[in-house]
């Protein structure tokens, strides 16, 4: 652990994952407004959690397990009363929703859908998804949830072959 | 292109609000969270405050013993519930660093203590008030009575006002079961989040 201070701490995250932090609040809240606030929260999370950092763990990690603590907090919140309409990665129907396979997506659309699928999915799952989505690896995954490796290994699975199906005219037509 | 290759690269290259949060903003918010807390925790102080000094007074000022010390009693009662509101009423911090199954553990155990403390409140914030209460009532009914006003009537006051404080407890036990019982169902909406 470095001598930093809280703030640098918190700035050098800030600088690192700001993107990442966006794109993760972008994912659990639809509403411009809530959204804001989202990430507000998840800063503020951050920042009052690098007073306790003690570096067993990757700055990375730490970060990723304070925002999506965070903003699965807020959904907890939000979503509460709709909780039994949110499904696992072994429940997500692999053609739901999945476009006409003649259709090519336009990339808003595709993130559009993206979006509705971790949405649609339950906290732990749709964590995997979003660090599968920021290109985090296997073992990245596990440190980051809590999961072992080999459950991670097979939401893992499950994501590829949901994405494959969903997106596998992209970039394939001619 | 694979499909999960393609979704990441989409994913990745959205473009984003682009919110900036400043260190005002953080402070601002941290300070604007710290001031509710407090003036909670205040407001909690105030009332209890207000009931100790008007029963202490009671207590000083009202003549025959059953008055004195129903009042001491319900003084020591208020004084007993903001120990127990301090004891099981604070909501915990989210741990720093948590996975998300130790994130949603936590939050379970958060909502068991809630629904165990609205479950219970008969014990701890209604039950403690009843010895003090009842002996005022008592001992108004067979010590003191408002000059002017014939006791047969005083006594049907007196046990008018009886019902009604009993109606009012009744009242907060019934909110608090039902309260618990929505807990309860936020616990089960919780159980079915846990995807393992």
């Amino acid at each position: 652990m470095d001598g930093a201070s809280q703030d640098e701490r918190y700035a050098s995250a800030a600088g690192e994952y700001g993107p990442a932090l966006g794109r993760l609040a972008r994912a659990y809240e639809a509403d411009p407004d809530r959204r804001r606030d989202l990430i507000q929260d998840i800063h503020l999370a951050l920042w009052r959690s690098l007073a306790a950092f003690d570096g067993r763990c990757s700055l990375r990690t730490w970060v990723y397990r304070v925002a999506h603590n965070a903003a699965a907090s807020h959904v907890l919140k939000r979503r509460r009363a709709r909780a039994g309409a949110m499904v696992a990665l072994e429940e997500l129907d692999v053609s739901d929703g999945a476009p006409d396979p003649e259709q090519v997506l336009g990339e808003h659309q595709a993130l559009q859908h993206l979006m509705a699928m971790i949405r649609a999915l339950k906290p732990p799952d749709a964590q995997v998804m979003l660090l599968y989505l920021e290109d985090i690896d296997a073992a990245a995954i596990g440190e980051i949830t809590g999961l072992s490796a080999g459950a991670v290994a097979t939401k893992i699975h499950r994501i590829k072959s949901v994405l494959a199906k969903r997106f596998q005219d992209r970039g394939a037509s001619p | 292109m694979s499909g999960s290759h393609d979704a990441k690269t989409i994913w990745q290259n959205q473009e984003t609000e682009g919110t900036i949060v400043t260190f005002e903003d953080i402070r601002g918010r941290a300070a604007k969270f710290e001031k509710r807390i407090r003036n909670r925790n205040l407001r909690e102080y105030i009332a209890s405050a207000i009931v100790i000094a008007v029963f202490g007074l009671y207590a000083w000022f009202f003549p025959g013993w059953m008055l004195k010390l129903g009042s001491g009693m319900i003084v020591a009662a208020t004084i007993f519930v903001v120990w127990q509101l301090h004891r099981r009423g604070r909501a915990h911090a989210v741990p720093d660093g948590a996975t998300a199954a130790g994130l949603l553990a936590f939050h379970r155990e958060e909502l068991v203590r809630q629904r165990d403390t609205v479950r219970t409140v008969w014990s701890w914030y209604l039950l403690p008030f009843v010895p003090g209460l009842v002996l005022m009532m008592l001992g108004r009914y067979f010590q003191i009575h408002l000059p002017g006003r014939p006791i047969a009537e005083d006594h049907l006051v007196i046990i008018f006002f009886s019902i009604i404080m009993a109606l009012f407890f009744v009242i907060i036990l019934l909110l608090n079961l039902w309260g618990a019982a929505r807990l309860q169902n936020r616990i089960h909406e919780l159980d079915k989040l846990r995807a393992e």
